[in-house]
């Protein structure tokens, strides 16, 4: 297959006044064009910084990526000079953010966002940028497109901010669009109507898409492959089918087992006790083992590799074999 | 199960709004249009419903947080909104509330022990001191929490601890009745199973009622014995929860549980997709409310408001072709 996105041992640190935090930590990982991967992970975990990582929005300071390389068509992210990286972010590489409120612009029109990206990438005229910013309207769903593009985003609702936001990210056609919890904030009918758009698309232009969310619902409805992470590592990273009939990682097994509709009537829930750790003071030895019920003095001394169980299922614990669901 | 212990009928809350340099009043934002449901003790009902349809502000009014525009609550026979006002201190101390946000429910300058104990105190149930004391350590124990937790700020908690501190507050004053306006949903999930199952377990223990209000379709299947399903302002279904599960009357809630991710990659949902946004409950549609999105409706919908009527073994439902 071809791999439009390689990632490659990242690491993003932030240095602050406390300390040192390791918010990705040697992520590896890799998309397929015109597939869905998806990135699971509670708050915390590093996912939004990976992604963040990838369009280099990370602020520096206190933020900088202090290793790994980043391939995308063969190119290095990490590498490339900032004006080629402004060449990419909006045209080849999109991003949908999960509050569609604030990262929009409020003072200017919906119409004037979409066409920004359209003048400054595909060097359209402001009439023909015009037309193409109605179109994506149209395409995303929205009724009344001629006049909504002069509206403000105050004046729409969640769901069509929502769609706005993913207008934009699509206009100019990317080959890879990263979703950072794109439903988040919205009901679940319109969450309903946002990811069927968002499959249209990527079957209609072929697009990729990185998905990052904490719902395993989504994840298990519109990805291919998945990528676990915690406290900015990858645990597990499995195709979709495989990860959910088989999963391997304590922390992977439990996040199922809390879920109450893979749960079941009647049986009680079974929480993964404690919290996440603080970045600043990580455990020793696997970042998980304080949390989980399986570690041995092997856990809490050493750090477990990411390492292929299976054809494509790879899990970095070291009783993998042992546990399941 | 038991006699119902609360009853609502035909609950009303509508917000004025006003215009113009003169403050007229223009209209109504009819956030709760007129509901009704009992609620029997030691069971939860959960009430489920997109952003806007007036499932927070029932929970309110029904405390009497809110003032309500008409209608009636009776907690144990108890008219709790018009209710004198040492009456109504002691039915505060029966029904109590947990709010979504902990973050924002907490006073930032208060100690956990403060905050537990503030109700304690002012219901005159205890006077400062050791014996005080040592009821908080009991609450907060309970709520998975430790002693040594007690002098602390909110600040210096998780977001599941610091519900865990919301819990324990409801719970001091040992009510029969909660109102959780959707304790869970800010929290990540594996939090989330700590805070339903702490939920669960004090059902169990001491046989409080819930109105568990949430939009997770999933947690309120898993906390509930039945379920009400709002729509702008109205209950459009109310059923034990299985019923309503396995055969959802209302198009609207077939919409709604057909919407919900299904954590199994194997498996395909037919999806009903519902047509655009939920209309402004400042002016909502004539007639049944849902019928500018309905798959189904007719002309009769526009016109006639339907009934909510038991299809027969308490399933109720609002829509005139259900059967």
């Amino acid at each position: 297959m071809d791999k439009l996105l390689e990632v490659k041992d990242l690491k993003t640190y932030f240095y602050t006044d406390d300390g040192i935090v390791k918010a990705v930590d040697g992520v590896n990982f890799s998309v397929e064009s015109g597939k869905t991967i998806g990135i699971v992970g509670e708050s915390g975990c590093g996912k939004s910084i990976t992604a963040m990582s990838i369009l280099r929005l990370i602020p520096d300071p206190p933020g900088k990526i202090v290793n790994g390389e980043i391939f995308f068509n063969g190119k290095d992210l990490t590498k490339v000079s900032d004006e080629e990286i402004r060449h990419i972010r909006g045209n080849d590489i999109s991003m949908i953010f999960q509050e569609p409120m604030t990262s929009l612009n409020p003072v200017f029109t919906v119409g004037d966002q979409i066409m920004e990206a359209l003048i400054l990438h595909q060097k359209l005229s402001e009439e023909e940028a015009r037309k193409k910013a109605i179109q994506m309207i149209k395409l995303v769903g929205i009724p009344r497109a001629d006049k909504i593009v002069d509206e403000y985003p105050h004046q729409l609702s969640g769901g069509m901010r929502q769609r706005v936001m993913i207008a934009m990210a699509l206009s100019c056609q990317p080959k890879l669009l990263i979703a950072d919890e794109p439903t988040t904030a919205l009901d679940v009918t319109i969450q309903a109507q946002i990811l069927e758009l968002m499959n249209e698309l990527k079957n209609k232009l072929n697009t990729s898409i990185m998905l990052i969310t904490h719902d395993l619902g989504v994840v298990a409805e519109m990805s291919d492959h998945v990528i676990v992470m915690y406290s900015g590592k990858v645990v597990e990273d499995a195709p979709v089918e495989e990860l959910f009939k088989n999963p391997r990682h304590p922390y992977t097994i439990g996040l199922m087992n809390s879920i109450p509709s893979l749960i079941g009537e009647g049986k009680r829930l079974e929480s993964i006790k404690g919290a996440v750790p603080n970045p600043l003071y990580l455990p020793k030895g696997c970042y998980f083992h304080p949390r989980c019920k399986f570690a041995t003095d092997e856990c809490r001394n050493g750090q477990p590799e990411l390492r292929e169980i299976a054809s494509g299922h790879k899990v970095s614990c070291f009783r993998a074999e042992e546990v399941g669901r | 199960m038991s006699e119902a212990i609360l009853e609502v009928k035909n609950l009303k809350k509508h917000f004025p709004i006003y215009k113009g340099a003169f403050r007229r009043k223009v209209g109504d934002v009819k956030a709760v249009d007129g509901i009704s449901f009992k609620l029997k003790a030691g069971e939860t009902l959960g009430l489920v419903g997109e952003s806007g349809c007036g499932k927070s502000t029932t929970g309110r009014t029904i405390l009497k947080l809110l003032d309500p525009t008409e209608g009636s609550v009776k907690y144990k026979d108890k008219d709790v909104l018009n209710a004198p006002k040492d009456e109504m201190l002691k039915l505060r101390r029966e029904m109590q509330i947990v709010f979504q946000d902990p973050y924002s429910s907490l006073n930032p300058r208060m100690t956990v022990s403060q905050i537990v104990g503030e109700a304690l105190i002012e219901h005159k149930l205890y006077k400062k001191g050791k014996e005080l004391d040592e009821y908080i350590t009991e609450v907060i124990t309970r709520c998975g929490l430790a002693k040594y937790h007690m002098n602390r700020y909110p600040h210096e908690f998780s977001g599941g601890q610091r519900q865990r501190i919301g819990i324990a507050r409801a719970l001091a004053l040992n009510p029969s009745f909660i109102v959780a306006d959707e304790p869970v949903s800010a929290l990540d999930v594996s939090i989330q199973s700590q805070v339903i199952n702490l939920l669960t377990d004090l059902q169990k223990e001491r046989g409080i009622s819930y109105l568990f209000i949430s939009h997770d379709l999933g947690v309120v299947k898993y906390i509930s014995h039945r379920i009400g399903v709002m729509y702008l302002g109205n209950l459009v279904e109310l059923s034990e929860k299985n019923a309503l599960f396995d055969n959802p009357k209302h198009p609207y809630t077939q919409a709604l549980l057909s919407a919900i991710p299904i954590p199994d990659p194997t498996k395909k949902i037919n999806r009903i997709l519902l047509k655009g946004d939920i209309p402004s409950p400042a002016n909502p549609p004539s007639g049944c409310k849902f019928h500018t999105r309905c798959r189904y409706a007719k002309d009769i919908c526009k016109e006639q408001v339907p009934e909510f009527r038991d299809l027969g073994g308490e399933h109720f439902v609002a829509c005139h072709f259900a059967k």
